[in-house]
């Protein structure tokens, strides 16, 4: 299984359009990543069909950085029972 | 500025409103979202410039090359518009920083307004700009735009460019830009330079209008203000904007907000110095014209942006309609304005060409049925009539009157005269297109002759006002050490009776002799001294309010009437507040009743020291008749104060009193404001009352308080 | 005789979803006056009591006069408890009759008589079991009192009820200002507008269908048809719109574009063109501009509605067009299916395609699906702003409210908000 950062990375490719290659752990989702007001929104829900995991929308909006969405899904995920790869 | 003829040197702010290139830094493409809505107003009101977008991941926006930092534009950058989500623009700005950008204009909001996270964001921001040497225009703005075709900047959220015009104005709240951009829109108002200026982080209205003061392309400066910060700093830069050479006037819409620091003040002074009364008297001394609408700004904007400006109070009428005419005459007469009486010659030639049911006398009646022969000819002679400086055409639309040949005479009259025209054209629909000319060639036209009356006062109020000499301040003779020697004895709070007294003293105000006695006897000796009825006025740092507690005797003759008001008084004290500590009791001669006057100072938290000024008792009180000025306050200043109040004629013998010693009023005016000026401990200062006595008695005080800050705020 | 007005079927009331969330449902208008108020009229009541769920005691009890779920209110008095769903028109008994529980065909309480004697006998700590107590200690009857089911009921309903109303309420003429030039068709008789109202020059008023109610301060503006039956509420302000037959407009609303039978309870704005036909709308919507609503289908069959997102209803009628809950609010050119249900403190950001039939209350619609959006808390501060420029404050009674609805309604969301990751997981590129 891939690592949970493989996987937010490439959801967040996906959800932006972007090569996953591209994105680094310390890239914010607006300011290197471009993502748009709405994309916010989408990247949240993308994240939680990903990872079978409901997010509180305020914390998950607040979240700034694809290393910090990282940690945010793996607490969230062993809150919620789900397993990961987080290497 | 830029480079071209007749320019003269560069300026700091030129970057804002002269760059020649600009990165737009958190673009998206979805059309209909604040970040595209402002890319494509740059780009498509004619910048003259180079417009980069900054979007991660997109090739281009609108077809223009976009680049994902700011740091990988290959050229220059002069200015950047943020519109990043407040959390992550500190990253932009340090990399506009390190781009050596000049000035950043950020849209985003989410600072200060929101709360202190965001007011923490904030001070971030400004933090890396004022290191990295760059202008920063907002947060929380809508933008900037100007109308000078070397630059055609419209870096705001305006769909489209208001019209060139000569006309600057500066907001602090988005909501009232669109709106006033649609009311100019609609009565064919240009500006020259927009702005919003939102948070002012960084740039402030002051250095705003500082600029405009030396824009070429600015003759009028508008300004909507809801909290002021540094009023003392508006009021200095406004004096030297509004006189001397190249002075421009500054209109204010200033909603009630100010920034409040300090506590409600007990005195007088403080209750009655509420934020808008002292700004209204304030920001008058500093030349600012306030307004209370828009429709009132534009109305003297336009005045004085298309119009001369006049040389005189002294207007000419000129109507179709004897009703108008009148009301017109007198809201003139009501402002300020004056009727004159023509000259023979023009009383003659008003003769000649008009009927003889025509009113040849100022308003001038060309009656109903007149056509625009008649206008031509009554206009061109109050034009040249020397006791004339302005003229206001009014017109009713009656079935003969030919209203755009009228129009055209109004504008051929404006054009052979440097005197000041206005027109009223009463009849919405029906007078259009007369309007539409008078719009066209720069006469201000209003629906009502009120309107123009008003806006000719503002215009001759400027004029004034510019010419007049600028104020100067010339200290009086006074023992400053002195009165730091008693402050600094005393703590934070009300000072005792003694020390205010003593400090006024210092500072060369009419006190009466007076001594601070520690004992019966003491107190007995020196009303033997004086030889005069005396008052007994017991002195404790915690009694506030002396009569409460029969703190006060009066009319003491002789010193065993003073051994025994000073028993009976201790004793009563003792026995109603035992803990208060007693330091002793000023005993002093009697003064005469008669009329009073009061004096305050207060330490405003926007303006600084200001004075207040009127006359005792019911007049404060109830009439709350009183003036206000900025200390340091000139003899100038001290002798307007004084007959500003409406109460003034009481003090030069109305109703049977005798004339009071007003010069000694107006010296201690004076001093109170160099007092309040020199001792920045001094919070609030109440002289209640000053008995005024006729001008060879000379004036007492009778009563004072001040309230001192602590110890370290000198 | 008090008269007690019962909203306690926690089941039953939620057929009136999406309207009948955030308010008693004696508050649910149909015509000029609201159900409370035609139960008053009817029964002449002296003094008035109300029993509502829990969780709208807070902000109920603050806006009205009456008691709300004061066990005090049972008492010193004769009573009559009556179910809040009971049509008044139909309640013909005698008020001051002997004490009886009067029962539905199902066992469903329709009302109870109980004279002031009797009322001293019943005891319950709460209103149900009090309720219980006087169907054990009282005679019981069977009856078949019609009763409102559903929000389109009244919707249904409205034209009548605007006709009943005006006759029944008696006020006709002209007590406002109407300006010239300006036209009535049918009688002036049939034509009620108010002291403060102003009519500006250019509106045609055709009450040749029905009397028309202009409430106080409604403002009408130019080139504005207002035909009747229809009612307008006090404040409200007409922009130069159709309003068809049919309407019934609370207080505070801003009324543009099209209207055809539909009630807005109060406080809403549709601005602009658009078509708003049977629908009924809750308090402090805003519908964008071109927002605009079917409330016919194409092959003209009965129309059905989802209510709780799950199962559709059928309505029995042809024309039925979208129930929106308070505090929605829709961008401009929102498209909504026949039978559209639109729950409360929902936003909507139009796709250009029709909405589905069913958006659950605080739901997002972004790119075409519900989402969580940006939460919960970013609705409350829009309702905040929204109320405050009217000059209401969003309170934390408010708060608690809709905290309850969101649980209330967490079932669908859920399911939808699920529902949505997935179609949009679906679109994303490989």
């Amino acid at each position: 299984m891939a690592t949970l950062e493989e996987r937010v990375k490439a959801v967040t490719g996906k959800t932006l359009n972007i090569d996953p290659g591209e994105i680094q752990t310390e890239h914010s989702f607006t300011f290197d990543l471009g993502a748009e007001s709405v994309q916010s929104v989408e990247l949240v829900a993308m994240f939680e069909e990903e990872f079978g995991i409901e997010m509180d929308e305020d914390a998950a909006l607040a979240v700034e950085t694809i290393g910090s969405a990282c940690e945010f899904i793996a607490r969230v995920c062993a809150e919620q029972g789900v397993a990961v790869d987080t290497d | 500025m830029p480079d071209q003829t007749g320019k003269t040197e560069s300026h700091p702010l030129d970057s804002i409103f002269y760059p020649k290139s600009i990165a737009v830094l958190g673009v998206t493409p979805t059309p209909d979202t604040v970040p595209n809505d402002i890319f494509r107003n740059i780009l498509t009101s004619g910048y003259t410039g180079v417009l980069y977008p900054v979007a991660p991941f997109k090739r281009s926006i609108y077809a223009v090359k976009a680049y994902r930092y700011v740091l990988d534009i290959p050229d220059e950058v002069d200015q950047a518009v943020i519109v990043y989500p407040s959390n992550v623009c500190h990253k932009a700005v340090e990399q506009c920083g390190q781009k050596g950008v000049k000035s950043v204009i950020m849209i985003s909001a989410g600072f200060r307004e929101v709360g202190p996270e965001g007011a923490k964001r904030e001070t971030r921001i400004k933090k890396i700009c004022d290191d990295c040497g760059m202008k920063l225009i907002g947060p929380n703005c809508l933008g900037v735009i100007n109308t000078d075709p070397i630059s055609m900047l419209n870096a705001s959220f305006a769909r489209k460019m208001p019209a060139r015009g000569r006309i600057a104005f500066l907001s602090q709240s988005g909501a009232l830009c669109t709106a006033v951009l649609d009311y100019a829109l609609g009565k064919g108002i240009g500006f020259s330079k927009f702005v919003s200026f939102g948070n002012k982080a960084g740039v402030t209205e002051i250095d705003l209008i500082r600029y405009l003061h030396k824009d070429p392309q600015t003759d009028v400066i508008l300004l909507y203000l809801e909290e002021l910060r540094d009023g003392r700093g508006l009021v200095e830069t406004a004096r030297q904007i509004t006189r001397g050479p190249g002075a421009k006037p500054i209109l204010l819409i200033k909603s009630g907000r100010t920034v409040q620091g300090a506590d409600a003040a007990a005195s007088h002074t403080g209750s009655l110095a509420g934020e808008d009364v002292i700004s209204d008297a304030v920001l008058r001394e500093a030349g600012i014209i306030r307004v209370d609408t828009i429709d009132k700004l534009f109305n003297s904007a336009i005045m004085m942006t298309y119009q001369p400006p006049p040389r005189g109070r002294r207007l000419a009428i000129v109507t179709n309609a004897g009703g108008p005419g009148v009301m017109a005459t007198d809201a003139a007469v009501n402002m300020g304005l004056e009727i004159p009486r023509f000259e023979a010659e023009t009383t003659g030639r008003l003769k000649t060409a008009l009927p003889a049911a025509a009113n040849i006398k100022n308003p001038v009646d060309v009656i109903g049925d007149a056509r625009a022969d008649r206008y031509s000819a009554a206009l061109r002679a109050v034009l040249d009539d020397d006791n004339v400086d302005e003229a206001l055409v009014i017109l009713t639309p009656q079935s003969m009157t030919d209203i755009e040949a009228i129009a055209e005479c109004v504008v051929a009259g404006s054009q052979s005269t440097d005197k000041p025209l206005a027109c009223s054209f009463m009849g919405g629909r029906d007078v259009q297109t007369g309007i539409d000319i008078l719009q066209a060639a720069r006469i201000p036209h209003y629906i009502l002759p009120e309107w123009a009356c008003s806006a000719l006062v503002d215009s001759n109020a400027f004029n004034e006002w510019k010419n007049s000499p600028a104020p100067e301040f010339e200290p009086l003779d006074v023992d400053a050490a002195a009165a730091r020697a008693v402050m600094d004895s005393a703590d934070e709070g009300y000072m005792r009776e003694d020390q205010c007294l003593d400090v006024l003293r210092a500072y060369g105000f009419p006190v009466p002799r007076y001594k601070l006695c520690t004992s019966a006897d003491d107190a007995a000796e020196f009303a033997a001294e004086l030889s005069c009825p005396v008052v007994l006025r017991v002195v404790s740092p915690d009694i506030l309010h002396k009569f409460d507690v029969k703190g006060v005797a009066l009319d003491l003759d002789g010193p065993e009437a003073v051994r025994g008001a000073w028993n009976d008084m201790m004793t009563h004290i003792a026995e109603v507040m035992p803990q208060a500590r007693i330091i002793g009791a000023i005993v002093r001669g009697m003064i005469p009743h008669g009329r009073e006057v009061i004096l305050g100072a207060k330490r405003d938290s926007v303006f600084g020291p200001t004075v207040m000024f009127g006359l005792g008792g019911l007049f404060v009180e109830v009439f709350k008749d009183v003036t206000f000025a900025l200390a340091p306050v000139s003899a100038r200043r001290a002798a307007s104060m004084v007959r500003s109040v409406k109460a003034y004629e009481l003090l030069t013998g109305a109703r049977g009193t005798k004339t009071a010693d007003v010069s000694g009023i107006e010296e201690c005016i004076r001093r109170l404001g160099q007092l309040v000026s020199d001792h920045q401990r001094i919070t609030e200062l109440d002289i209640n009352p000053m008995l005024v006595g006729s001008s060879d008695a000379g004036n007492l005080v009778a009563d004072v308080r001040i309230r001192l800050a602590p110890a370290d705020s000198d | 005789m008090k008269l007690i007005l019962l909203d306690i079927d926690a089941e039953a009331r939620r057929n009136f979803d999406p309207v009948g969330l955030s308010r008693p449902l004696f508050e649910l208008r149909c015509g000029i006056t609201n159900l409370a108020e035609k139960l008053i009229a009817r029964t002449r009541a002296d003094d008035v009591a109300c029993f509502v769920p829990d969780y709208l005691a807070g902000v109920y009890s603050a806006e009205s006069t009456w008691p709300v779920n004061d066990m005090g209110a049972l008492s010193g008095d004769d009573l009559l408890l009556v179910n809040a769903r009971v049509k008044a028109d139909s309640l013909t008994i005698e008020t001051a009759g002997p004490s009886e529980v009067c029962l539905s065909e199902d066992g469903e309480l329709l009302y109870a008589r109980v004279r002031a004697d009797d009322v001293e006998k019943i005891e319950g700590a709460c209103i149900n079991s009090w309720i219980d107590n006087a169907r054990q200690t009282l005679p019981t009857v069977r009856a078949k009192l019609p009763t409102w089911n559903y929000a389109w009921d009244l919707m249904l309903a409205n034209p009548e009820g605007l006709t009943a109303d005006f006759a029944a309420l008696g006020r006709s003429g002209i007590e406002g200002s109407v300006e010239q030039p300006n036209a009535i068709r049918g009688s002036e008789k049939d034509v009620f507008i108010a002291p403060g109202a102003v009519i500006h020059p250019m509106v045609v008023l055709d009450a040749t269908g029905g009397p028309i109610y202009l409430d106080e301060g409604v403002e009408v503006y130019p080139f504005t048809r207002i035909e009747g039956p229809c009612y307008v509420g006090a404040g409200s302000i007409l922009l130069g719109a159709n309003c068809r037959e049919g309407n019934s407009i609370g207080p505070v609303c801003r009324i543009g574009g099209e209207l055809e039978e539909s009630i807005i309870q109060g406080y809403s704005n549709k601005y602009h063109d658009g078509f708003l036909g049977h629908a009924y709308v809750g308090q402090w919507v805003n519908l964008g501009a071109q927002t605009s609503n079917s409330d016919l289908k194409n092959d003209y069959s009965a129309v059905s509605v989802i209510l709780d997102g799950k199962r559709p209803l059928d309505t029995g009628s042809t024309k039925v067009g979208a129930l929106i809950g308070d505090h929605t609010k829709t961008s401009i050119g929102t498209l909504m299916n026949t039978g559209s249900v639109v729950g409360a403190m929902a936003l909507i950001m139009a796709t250009g395609e029709p909405l589905p039939k069913f958006i659950p209350s605080f739901a997002w619609f972004l790119k075409g699906v519900s989402t969580k959006g940006f939460g919960k808390k970013k609705l409350y501060e829009t309702a905040r702003m929204a109320m405050s420029r009217r000059g209401k404050e969003f309170t934390g009674a408010h708060e608690a409210m809709f905290d309850a609805i969101f649980e209330l309604t967490a079932e669908p969301r859920v399911a939808a908000i699920k529902k949505g990751r997935k179609q949009m997981a679906a679109r994303q590129h490989p």
